[in-house]
């Protein structure tokens, strides 16, 4: 299992993987994103479990966790946990408080969270790996520092080994060095929604920027009639890479 | 009766163990007269709850009146039936409990469980009392004199309140011991000559029975017992006169004896937080005592111990002991818990502690580990222990909602309160900043974009938190999302991100 | 950027808008537990903002209006406020607000809430949407849907239903959805067509009550406010804002339709009246008529001789005042009432001002001839101050259910209800329940409770209860004590009303609000007798009173065996051997007068007459007593000093009771007559002197005596004493026409006591549970009187203690054959009355001869013998209560095997007689009293009162002297009138001894005080006339004694 993520990696480094209709791990369903528009994008119409989301994003407020919540909420409703066990959503150092009434709000079962605090940079490695590593948890949220290119390898190759969902959430300085991630997202947030490029996913090409509200609309209501649905595409493409 | 020799011997150091080697072979051990010992522990309910000296009470069930007053109490002129409220006019320094079934419950069986130093056979008669059967036993002691000793000191260490009292049949041993009469006889008749002077009313019979024989005028058991049986027969029911001759010996009245379990685990609560090791030591005891018993009893020694104490917010440190040899009795251990014990810093108050035999030694065996571990890894809480063992407890939080209108009270990391998602949770942003962040006000008039609120928060009076604030939901220049709020001193400051 | 004018986007209109506000949606804390203020305060307030209208709309109530619309008419003429009477309803998570127009829709939704009440148990309601289809279409509605803004589909005919009559309300309380809510609503609106209004679902007056409301949901939740959460309401919002904040949350168009719903509403209380029942009089005749015809009757029965001049002149009088303010009906009412209870025997007997009058002399509504009081008070009915007539009448306690069902039996119940009595929160409920909702512990608030004393007038309790927090209260604590004096006076729940019955001519649901009752089959209307007061609307006080039973049995008694029929008018006035006794306060058993207080001034006060009594009975009463009038009026009936009246309009208010003022309507009269009060304006002074300790108002009308007694020439102290004896008056004042029915009843039972002991005593232990004295008590002085006394008995006794003729042998004369009383069945505790008739039915002629002869005779249970066998009423068959139950295990054992008879072979086994002390402790026990003799003669034959005095002894002491005395401890008791000191009577073989024991002596020896049954003094007597004290030194509780004296079986202690 290992050698194979590994090659696999390897391969899709060398961009020799092509193929993007069959799913890539058979083994784990991919979870939607609660976002159509998004899943479009992500290669399984989803999240894949067992590969590791490396979502690019300055400052908080920009939609980070609003792209992630409607999955974590989906994990949560999925039946087939562990032994009979739920699985825990772990969140390792977050840089504010999960705020429990938005989590709730957005349907995740807020008795499967863990919020960890680690002391060390070492500690916080180290925890995200056992996490990764003991198949006991739905899903795995880090914020990790630029650098530390080996140990997002390490995370990876953890995650696929027990298919736990895992998102790291990094800035956007990150974007220029080379990742282990098999999905690479950029976030930045606009004066309405937000504009997510798909900087990297296995079978295919990156994409275009694509402007997403990510339930701004939900906050929001009273800004409903201003931004109409379906909406207007008055983004402009960026080509990465 | 013969005596045997090696009763000086303290039982602490090894005497043999009752159950070890049952005296069936011993000659005259047939002829043996039945005896019985009752020890009626009158403050229990009270004694399982206080933690230190003082007057105390136990409220009744209503939670009005009081029920059992301890000595000091007592002395200050408190009685049971009295309001509480006048209670406390007269005796202000009062400490007043809720009665505990469970910990009484808890409390008798720790003393069962010791009283298997005395005996092989022990009945706990709840709420207070417990029976031992001693008959077969004395020979052990050297005797009642001998026994008699040997009680008076380990009972002088438990330090609870207690009446005892021997019989020749358990009910007379139990009815004895509750009447407060100190009696330690052996033989048939020199019970019942006690046994006639209690009076109806410590008969223990059901209220209604005993009120008939006094309005009649019987006011002693010797008086009932006067009384031709044949009349007796015509007035009252049946249960009555077996309980005469259960009470006399003229019926057999056996006794379910105690089961003790394969394993030594036992918790205490505590009723106030405690906050240095060494007073973890008072609440201590009397599970080590009851360890001891437990032990002679199995023929057992414990080799290793693990106690586990339980801090303010959860699971706190987990000690392990051990003592090379296997010892059993409870001084020696207490000695090394106390060793172990100054090391240690408490992190937080304590609220219990529990006491775990790992590994036993039966008294002639070799010590060998009987409880191997067993590791599941896809167990949930098999990593949730891993990574608060090595991040420490305060590091790993499960996360909860809290019924409270501010919100930096809307969250917990309290699971048990069981709060439901209710409409004044929705709108929250995902981003709770630890400490609201002020922000100027020119930036907030010239950047930002109100695009939502106010929403008018006012609350927390009662706990001296009180927030009065406006909420808006703003966007920044780059297209963020924050939460803010004004105060009412007309200060912005962010409290969250819609992330 | 202003506080809210990102809200107030949607109101384009900026000019300054003065339109004006009228708030609709209101609750008051007759909303009990919700609303966080008084109505009156809503009202203030109101019209202080300058708000043009309020709606009171309570739950389901229209509990506050009265209030409202009494503060409305006081406020001052510069701001006006119209109030609008509505009520809110909750039904499938919508508020409904129905508000009354005119006076049909306010009947309309009278009768909607009463049918809603009626539904459930009392304090619930249940409006249903079928409710809303008819009956109510005269109803203005506004309603506030659900969150979703979605009205359930019951009540999709809504609109159709109140066709032009219906809006939408919108409420911003700046919450988190106000804009989502405002714009679904709008939608909503739209697509129902209807309009759309604004409101504030206001529940107090000022935003600094939100802690209140908060701790009064915590109380209606039964939890805390820390642990209420979510329930408290997240902001202060629901009060009544200004205006310039209600233009910046609502555009003008929304406030403008405010402004035409109340134009929309015209309805006053003040259109509310009375009509009265019609059927009182015969068809084709008229009212006043018929009063006349009645009182030509009752003149005749009255005054067989023929009517005194003067009389006559009173009834023309009081008939044309009658007349011209169209009380006819009214007097016709009690008529009837009183002519039912007549003709059931049962003994009644009116009391009030208007009670007092020749007319309800001749109606025999009362007994107090007006020749024999000198009616020199004119307070019949006031033509000045138009207030309605005040009559109660007291019934036998008994009997008083019978009269009770034949109104309702007469009117029906959706024409009579009870008067509610609005229950509120004092000082103890406040503490608890506050303390409670703060999270405090009962223990701990039981504690405080009992240390306050609430009788230190130097000290009030609320600061002694903000003392108890230490010198620096914990921030908790303080709050604890405001909010307890915030809530005091907040009503809690409706009661009923001791008897105040409210008839209507029509269904009284159309006048006022009517639901359940906690007794079953009682109704009880939502307002309370002030309200009733305030809106003139009539009321008829039933009342029940014990005294009036024990008269009417003794009276049977007495005919029984006099042969004769009395009556309380045949009984002789100004007996001199009754005024005697009184004087000698020889008065235990005898009405009103028989308190302690009381017996302490029969002595100086030596009633001779029964203008004498009148002032007795008024006199010893808290007021005169804090207004320091009782020295004064003795001073001067002695002589001592001399009466003078500063003028002649004085003198002629104040003559009768010699300068002193000691009846309520002294104190108007004075007012009107002293210092220029108009009649409207002493009638608002009476009322505040009931209730000054709430309102505070009694300040304002003191200035005003004052200035008012000055300016007529009077000097500043005799207007500063006036006052002073005013506010003492408070809430205890006791008016003259009350005083004066209730002297002839004492007069009555005074004069049964003295000449007919036996019959009186009889009559009184009949009638008990009443009056200041235990059965035993009593009995131990009825003996004292004279009165043989024979215990209860299986052969002789009946259900209610009986009389029986004395043994032959007797030395009275023939023709007035003496009685002994026996004692009835009803002692015996656990005695069921069925069980006693059967017993008594199945008597045979010679009685039953053995505990087996009487269980054979009657199948009675083991409860009812076992109470027999312990109260010693079967003594007489089996020597005493021990064989008796030995006798009776027997039988019930064999009865239960299905044997008729015990197998013999058993022998007769004679068990020991129980000793006395037990005797006397199972009389006491399983009777509650004792023909044995006294305990205390018991340890004093033992010699354990070691140089005590009885109280027989004590009459012979003198004042100052050391003494010791003992007894049974039978009353504690803290007066208000003398601070600080506690009252004990002691009772021993000989009678009573009274006690007083200062604090200091009862807070250094608080436990004997206390829990003593027994109790043993030292102290020094205090002699004063004839009255005698001891005033406690040393206590001892020597209850211990009385154990001492049993027969003790060894127990191990």
């Amino acid at each position: 299992m290992a050698t194979q993520a590994d090659s696999l990696d390897g391969l899709l480094q060398q961009g020799k993987v092509w193929q993007a209709t069959r799913p890539v791990m058979p083994q784990a369903e991919s979870v939607s994103s609660g976002y159509p528009e998004l899943d479009e994008m992500l290669p399984g119409r989803g999240w894949q479990p067992g590969e590791l989301v490396e979502l690019l994003y300055d400052r908080e407020g920009s939609g980070e966790l609003r792209m992630v919540l409607p999955a974590l909420a989906a994990l949560c409703r999925r039946e087939e946990d562990l032994a009979g066990k739920k699985g825990w959503l772990l969140w390792v150092d977050p840089p504010h408080i999960p705020y429990a009434p938005a989590l709730a709000e957005a349907g995740i079962d807020l008795s499967r969270i863990l919020v960890v605090r680690s002391n060390s940079r070492r500690d916080r490695l180290w925890c995200l790996e056992q996490a990764l590593k003991s198949g006991c948890c739905s899903a795995v949220l880090g914020w990790l520092p630029a650098g530390q290119e080996n140990a997002v390898r390490r995370l990876q190759l953890a995650a696929s080994e027990s298919a736990t969902s895992a998102f790291l959430f990094r800035p956007e300085a990150c974007r220029s060095q080379s990742s282990a991630a098999p999905c690479r997202i950029l976030l930045q947030s606009r004066q309405q929604g937000s504009d997510i490029t798909l900087l990297k996913r296995r079978g295919g090409w990156p994409q275009p920027a694509r402007r997403l509200l990510l339930g701004e609309e939900q906050i929001l209501p009273a800004v409903t009639p201003v931004v109409a649905r379906p909406q207007p595409q008055p983004v402009q493409l960026r080509r990465v890479k | 009766m013969t005596v045997h020799k090696s009763s000086e011997a303290p039982l602490v150091a090894g005497a043999p163990s009752p159950s070890a080697s049952l005296p069936s072979s011993e000659s005259g051990g047939s002829l043996r007269e039945p005896l019985w010992l009752c020890l009626h522990f009158p403050l229990l309910a009270l004694e399982a709850l206080q933690q230190d000296e003082g007057a105390a009470a136990l409220l009744d069930h209503s939670g009005q009146r009081l029920a059992l007053c301890n000595g000091r109490a007592l002395a200050a002129g408190l009685e049971a039936g009295l309001a509480s409220a006048t209670a406390y006019s007269i005796c202000p320094p009062l400490q007043l409990f809720k009665p505990q079934p469970e910990r009484s419950r808890q409390q008798l069986e720790n003393l069962a469980l010791w009283a298997g130093n005395f005996s092989a056979q022990i009945s706990p008669l709840p709420p207070d009392s417990l029976l031992l059967e001693l008959g077969s036993m004395l020979h052990y002691f050297g005797g009642l004199e001998c026994f008699n000793q040997q009680l008076n000191r380990q009972l002088l260490r438990l330090g609870y309140r207690v009446q005892r009292a021997s019989g020749h049949t358990p009910l007379a041993a139990q009815l004895l011991a509750r009447a407060g009469h100190p009696v330690l006889l052996q033989g048939r008749e020199a019970h019942m000559q006690q046994l006639k002077q209690l009076s109806v009313s410590q008969l223990e019979l059901k209220p209604r029975l005993a009120a008939q024989l006094q309005g009649m005028g019987i006011r002693q058991l010797g008086d009932l017992l006067a009384l031709p049986r044949e009349a007796l027969v015509n007035r009252f029911s049946p249960p009555l006169l077996e309980y005469l001759d259960r009470l006399s010996g003229a019926r057999p009245d056996p006794q379910p004896p105690y089961q003790f379990p394969p394993q030594f685990e036992r918790r205490q609560e505590f009723n106030r937080e405690i906050g240095s090791s060494q007073a973890l030591l008072f609440p201590l005891k009397p599970l080590l005592e009851a360890l001891q018993g437990y032990l002679r009893h199995q023929g057992l020694q414990a080799l290793r111990l693990q106690l586990q104490l339980d801090y303010r917010d959860g699971a706190g440190p987990s000690l392990e002991l051990g003592h090379s040899g296997g010892a059993s009795a409870a001084s020696d251990w207490l000695e090394l818990c106390r060793l172990r014990l100054e090391s240690l810093t408490l992190q937080q108050a304590v609220l219990g502690l529990r006491l775990r035999v790992v590994q036993f030694r039966e008294l002639e065996a070799t010590p060998s580990d009987l409880f191997s571990q067993r590791r599941g890894d896809s167990d949930p809480d098999q990593l949730f222990s891993r990574l608060r063992i090595r991040l420490g407890e305060q590091a790993v939080q499960p996360l909860a909602l809290a019924a409270d209108h501010r919100p930096e009270y809307g969250w917990s990391t309290d699971c048990t309160a069981n709060v439901k998602l209710s409409s004044r949770h929705q709108g929250r942003p995902g981003w709770l900043l630890k400490q609201p962040q002020r922000i100027e006000t020119a930036l907030v008039k010239q950047r930002l974009t109100i695009i939502k609120g106010p929403e008018r928060i006012c609350g927390g009076w009662w706990d001296q938190q009180a927030v009065r604030r406006d909420y808006y939901v703003a966007r920044w220049p780059d297209g963020r999302l924050g939460w803010l709020f004004r105060d009412d001193r007309d200060g912005w400051y962010l409290h969250g991100w819609y992330g | 950027m202003t506080m809210f004018d990102s809200g107030a986007s949607a109101n384009p209109d900026t000019r300054p808008d003065t339109a004006g506000y009228a708030e609709l949606h209101c609750i008051s804390n007759f909303s009990f537990l919700r609303g966080a203020s008084h109505p009156e305060e809503l009202v203030n307030r109101a019209a202080g903002l300058g708000y043009r209208a309020l709606a009171l709309t309570d739950e389901c109530s229209l509990g506050g209006v009265v209030r409202a619309w009494q503060a409305c008419r006081a406020l001052p003429a510069t701001s006006p406020l119209q109030l609008i009477v509505g009520s809110e309803f909750h039904l499938d998570g919508c508020c409904l607000v129905l508000l009354a127009p005119d006076r049909d829709a306010y009947g309309q939704l009278s009768a909607l809430i009463s049918r809603c009440r009626m539904r459930c148990p009392k304090g619930e309601y249940l409006l249903q949407w079928d409710d809303l289809k008819e009956g109510v279409g005269g109803c203005l509605l506004l309603i506030r849907p659900k969150d979703n803004a979605e009205l359930p589909p019951a009540a999709a005919g809504v609109s159709e239903w109140f066709s032009g009559r219906c809006w939408l309300l919108l409420e911003r309380l700046l919450q988190q959805d106000d804009q989502q809510q405002r714009q679904r609503l709008q939608q909503l609106a739209q697509r129902l067509g209807l309009g759309l209004v604004c409101a504030s679902d206001v529940h107090m007056h000022r935003p600094e009550r939100q802690r209140l409301q908060d701790l009064l949901t915590a109380i209606r939740l039964g939890t805390s406010v820390q642990k209420a959460g979510l329930a408290l309401a997240a902001n202060a919002e629901r009060h009544l804002r200004s205006l310039k904040k209600l233009n910046s949350l609502y555009d003008q168009a929304l406030r403008r339709e405010t402004l035409e719903i109340a134009g929309r509403c015209h309805f006053e209380l003040s259109e509310l009246r009375y009509e009265y029942p019609a059927e009182l009089v015969p068809a084709g005749r008229e009212a006043n008529e018929y009063l006349e015809s009645l009182l030509a009757e009752g003149i005749a029965l009255r005054f067989p001789e023929g009517v005194p001049a003067e009389v006559q002149a009173l009834i023309d009088k009081e008939l044309e005042l009658i007349r011209e303010l169209g009380y006819a009906h009214y007097f016709l009412t009690i008529q009837d009432i009183v002519r039912f209870a007549r003709s059931r025997d049962i003994l009644c007997q009116g009391r009030g001002s208007a009670a007092n009058s020749v007319v309800c002399y001749c109606l025999h509504i009362t007994e107090v001839d007006p020749r024999e009081v000198n009616l020199l008070f004119e307070r019949f009915i006031s033509r000045e101050r138009d207030e309605p007539p005040d009559i109660d009448v007291d019934f036998e306690h008994e009997r008083r259910e019978e009269v009770i069902q034949y109104i309702y039996g007469k009117y029906g119940r959706e024409r009579a209800g009870l008067a509610a009595t609005v229950i509120s929160y004092r000082a103890k409920s406040a503490i608890r329940d506050v303390g409670k909702a703060l999270g405090m512990d009962e223990s701990y608030l039981s504690w405080l409770i009992s240390r306050l004393d609430r009788r230190d007038r130097d000290n009030p309790w609320l600061q002694q209860l903000l003392a108890m927090g230490g010198a620096q209260p914990a921030p908790l604590y303080r709050q604890f004590v405001e909010l307890v004096a915030e809530i005091l006076d907040f009503p809690r729940h409706l009661s009923q009303h001791v008897g105040g019955f409210v008839i209507a001519a029509g269904p009284l649901t159309e006048l006022v609000p009517v639901e359940n009752a906690a007794m079953a089959g009682r109704s009880v209307i939502q307002w309370n007798k002030d309200d009733l007061e305030a809106l003139g609307l009539l009321k008829v006080d039933v009342l029940a009173l014990g005294m009036l039973t024990a008269i009417r049995k003794a009276l049977a008694a007495l005919q029984n065996r006099q042969g004769q029929p009395l009556r309380i008018q045949d009984i002789p006035r100004g007996d001199s051997a009754t005024y005697d006794m009184l004087c000698r306060a020889d008065s235990v058993g005898v009405f009103q007068v028989e308190s302690r207080a009381q017996m302490n001034m029969l002595p100086r006060l030596k009633p001779r007459r029964y203008y004498d009594l009148v002032v007795q009975v008024a006199i010893v009463r808290p007021g005169p007593i804090q207004g320091d009038m009782v020295h004064p009026y003795l001073k001067r009936r002695d002589g001592i000093e001399t009466v003078d009246y500063p003028s002649t309009e004085v003198r002629a208010v104040l003559e009768r009771t010699l300068g002193v003022p000691i009846f309520q309507e002294q104190v108007i009269q004075l007012a009107m007559v002293a210092a220029g009060f108009s009649g409207g304006e002493a009638d608002q002074l009476r009322r505040a002197m009931a209730a000054w300790k709430r309102s505070g108002k009694l300040q304002q009308h003191q200035q005003k005596l004052i200035g008012g007694m000055l300016a007529r020439g009077y000097s500043q102290s005799f207007a500063e004493r006036i006052c002073r004896q005013i506010e003492g008056f408070g809430e205890y004042g006791f008016p003259e026409s009350h005083a004066a029915s209730f002297a002839l009843l004492v007069y009555v039972s005074a004069w049964l006591k003295c000449h007919h002991p036996t019959e009186f005593f009889c009559g009184l232990l009949n009638s008990q549970p009443m009056g200041f004295y235990s059965p035993s008590q009593l009995l131990q002085d009825a003996r004292r009187h004279g009165v043989e006394v024979r215990p209860v008995c299986i052969n002789r006794s009946h259900w209610e203690h009986s009389l029986e003729p004395a043994p032959v042998a007797c030395d009275r004369a023939p023709r007035n054959p003496r009685s002994v009383l026996r004692l009835g069945f009803r002692l015996v505790k656990g005695l069921s009355r069925q069980g006693a008739e059967q017993l008594i039915t199945r008597r045979p002629e010679a009685g039953y001869h053995s505990v087996a002869d009487a269980c054979h005779h009657c199948p009675l249970g083991r409860t009812d013998w076992d109470a027999l066998a312990a109260a010693g009423a079967l003594n007489q068959v089996s020597r005493h209560r021990y064989q008796a139950r030995w006798e009776l295990a027997a039988q019930s054992h064999y009865l239960e095997l299905g044997l008729d008879q015990l197998p013999a072979g058993e022998g007769n086994l004679i068990l020991d007689a129980p000793a006395e002390q037990e005797g006397l402790e199972e009389d006491f026990r399983h009777l509650g009293l004792s023909l044995g003799r006294h305990p205390l003669a018991l340890l004093r034959e033992r010699q354990l009162l070691d140089k005590c005095l009885s109280a027989e002894q004590l009459k012979q002491c003198r004042h100052g002297q050391l003494v010791r005395v003992a007894g049974l401890v039978t009353n504690r008791q803290r007066p208000g009138t003398a601070s600080g000191a506690t009252f004990v009577t002691l009772e021993d073989e000989s009678g009573q001894i009274n006690l007083i024991v200062w604090q200091a002596t009862a807070k250094a020896q608080r436990r004997a005080l206390l829990a003593s049954h027994i109790l043993q003094v030292s102290g020094v007597v205090e002699r004063e006339e004839n009255v005698i004290h001891v005033v406690a030194g040393r206590l001892r509780d020597i209850s211990f004694m009385w154990d001492q004296l049993k027969p003790k079986s060894r127990d191990f202690r």
